[in-house]
């Protein structure tokens, strides 16, 4: 369960999200929406220890993370961003992408990762996106297509177990189709991990079609 | 080219593709411009040579060299990771500083002479030497380590959302960079029977060299192959310096290489730059 008590973030003096309360249960899926400015992404970026926040706690299963550092959340969060270039490394083959994935938050040590085991596990959790990638391991990533490596890097993030999902506008750069088969693989790992999980959308119907519950984030204006 | 002056360019190809596996860390895998690799030359051959001076055995004077480049590298990673400060000028904080340095170690002279008899007898050593760094080099590309440590260079961003400390493995991959670098100052400085305060300016325009040549010559998706193009290019850069130098038509002299190189490496970029304009 993820719950955040009291969030306060600031840039440069200006107050992003002030007194933000939240609670996700396990397996649920919750949209959150607002203008741009209102600190949609600023929350994503604050939970998974990329911004630090002013005053306020995180807790994730019982756990005050507030204080943990970005790699060390990593561990238990899994996080997808908006641009599917970012979200992946394209001058690294779709084999060596997942294997970072299956090593998250862990030690990493001098084991060479070209093993035949993973090869299986990857042709496997490939074969779930049905877009043929399983087939196409030792291809550059940068020869895939946005929608394809968007779809990549919900499977690169989730190669482990994870006990938080945090997905930002992951649709935004794909086409109504694509954009409709990630969400629907979304929602079934949410389900498998039973984790809790929050996505950010500025399409309404999304959230509404996907999302058990929404949160509006609304402009905070006042300054620190 | 007499059959010495071919000798002679192998052994200095070999031990420049060692720099330039080193360089290649930094650069290629890390993309840091570390400016660290002329200072860090310079410490391999001083620390090879007080050493063995000291009466430390070759093989162990190699080992503190190594060791003790690897220590630049860390100097001007942690400058970087937790001085904040940017990476070129890390680097050449770092090979600023270890100018004094290396003349302390050297005893406050410019020049030292290796005792007689010690040095690079044949190519072998260098051979076997330039088969590990290459072997070793890939073998480290090609783990998990390895695998975190490009992506810290490719992208930095995603790795801290892998876990991956990217402060932690910048200074791990430098420390790895300058300790090759450092080997083939110490090495190099084996080969010429002396050490020389000057010994490491435009280590990293060599080196570079190195790896522009290297990769038009063996580009590759392998690993392995992109080191070994580090060494290979090293090479074929050092018999194209002889060839220049040692044709009586052209008239270059010895202080020439400088302008030589510099114009080996802008013809190589022009020509890659127009190669992509084709492409577009």
């Amino acid at each position: 369960m993820l719950q955040i008590k009291n969030l306060t973030v600031c840039y440069e003096k200006k107050y992003i999200l002030k007194d933000f309360n939240l609670k996700v249960l396990p397996g649920q899926l919750v949209g959150i929406i607002g203008p741009n400015g209102t600190g949609k992404s600023t929350l994503l970026k604050t939970i998974s220890g990329e911004v630090a926040a002013k005053t306020g706690e995180i807790n994730l299963n019982g756990i005050d993370i507030t204080n943990y550092p970005m790699c060390k959340r990593a561990q238990n969060i899994a996080q997808i961003l908006q641009d599917p270039i970012a979200g992946t490394i394209g001058q690294m083959t779709i084999a060596e992408n997942l294997s970072l994935g299956l090593k998250r938050g862990e030690a990493r040590y001098l084991i060479p990762y070209k093993i035949s085991k993973r090869k299986i596990l990857f042709k496997e959790r490939l074969s779930l996106l049905k877009m043929r990638l399983e087939n196409r391991l030792d291809d550059l990533v940068s020869d895939l297509s946005g929608g394809q490596r968007q779809a990549l890097s919900l499977i690169i993030a989730t190669m482990v177990p994870t006990r938080l999902l945090l997905l930002d506008e992951i649709t935004s750069a794909l086409d109504p189709i694509m954009a409709k088969r990630v969400m629907e693989l979304t929602q079934t790992l949410v389900h498998l991990f039973n984790c809790p999980a929050l996505f950010i959308t500025h399409d309404l119907d999304e959230a509404k079609n996907y999302a058990d519950s929404i949160v509006e984030l609304k402009p905070t204006s006042q300054t620190s | 080219m007499s059959c010495l002056e071919i000798l002679t360019s192998l052994e200095l190809g070999l031990i420049y593709g060692i720099v330039a596996t080193g360089i290649y860390f930094a650069f290629q895998v890390l993309d840091f411009p570390d400016l660290t690799c002329d200072g860090s030359f310079m410490v391999g051959s001083a620390v090879i040579v007080s050493s063995i001076q000291n009466g430390i055995s070759p093989s162990i004077a190699l080992i503190l060299a190594t060791c003790a480049s690897g220590l630049c590298g860390l100097t001007t990673g942690v400058l970087y990771a937790y001085g904040r400060i940017s990476n070129l000028l890390s680097g050449i904080l770092t090979a600023f500083m270890l100018y004094s340095i290396n003349l302390r170690i050297m005893g406050n002279t410019p020049n030292l002479s290796l005792p007689q008899g010690i040095g690079i007898q044949n190519i072998d050593i260098l051979i076997i030497m330039a088969i590990i760094v290459w072997s070793m080099s890939s073998y480290i590309l090609t783990t998990d380590f390895g695998l975190a440590l490009r992506s810290v260079g490719t992208n930095p961003r995603l790795a801290n959302i892998y876990g991956i400390s990217t402060n932690k493995y910048i200074i791990i991959g430098l420390m790895i960079s300058n300790a090759l670098i450092g080997m083939g100052g110490a090495l190099f400085c084996l080969q010429q029977g002396f050490s020389d305060i000057s010994q490491g300016i435009g280590t990293v325009v060599v080196g570079l060299a190195a790896i522009i040549i290297g990769k038009k010559i063996l580009f590759s998706k392998s690993l392995w192959l992109n080191i070994l193009s580090c060494i290979i290019g090293s090479i074929v850069y050092r018999f194209v310096v002889a060839i220049g130098l040692h044709s009586s038509g052209i008239g270059l002299k010895a202080s020439d290489m400088n302008i030589l190189t510099g114009l080996i490496l802008i013809a190589l970029m022009f020509f890659s730059e127009r190669k992509l304009l084709c492409y577009r």
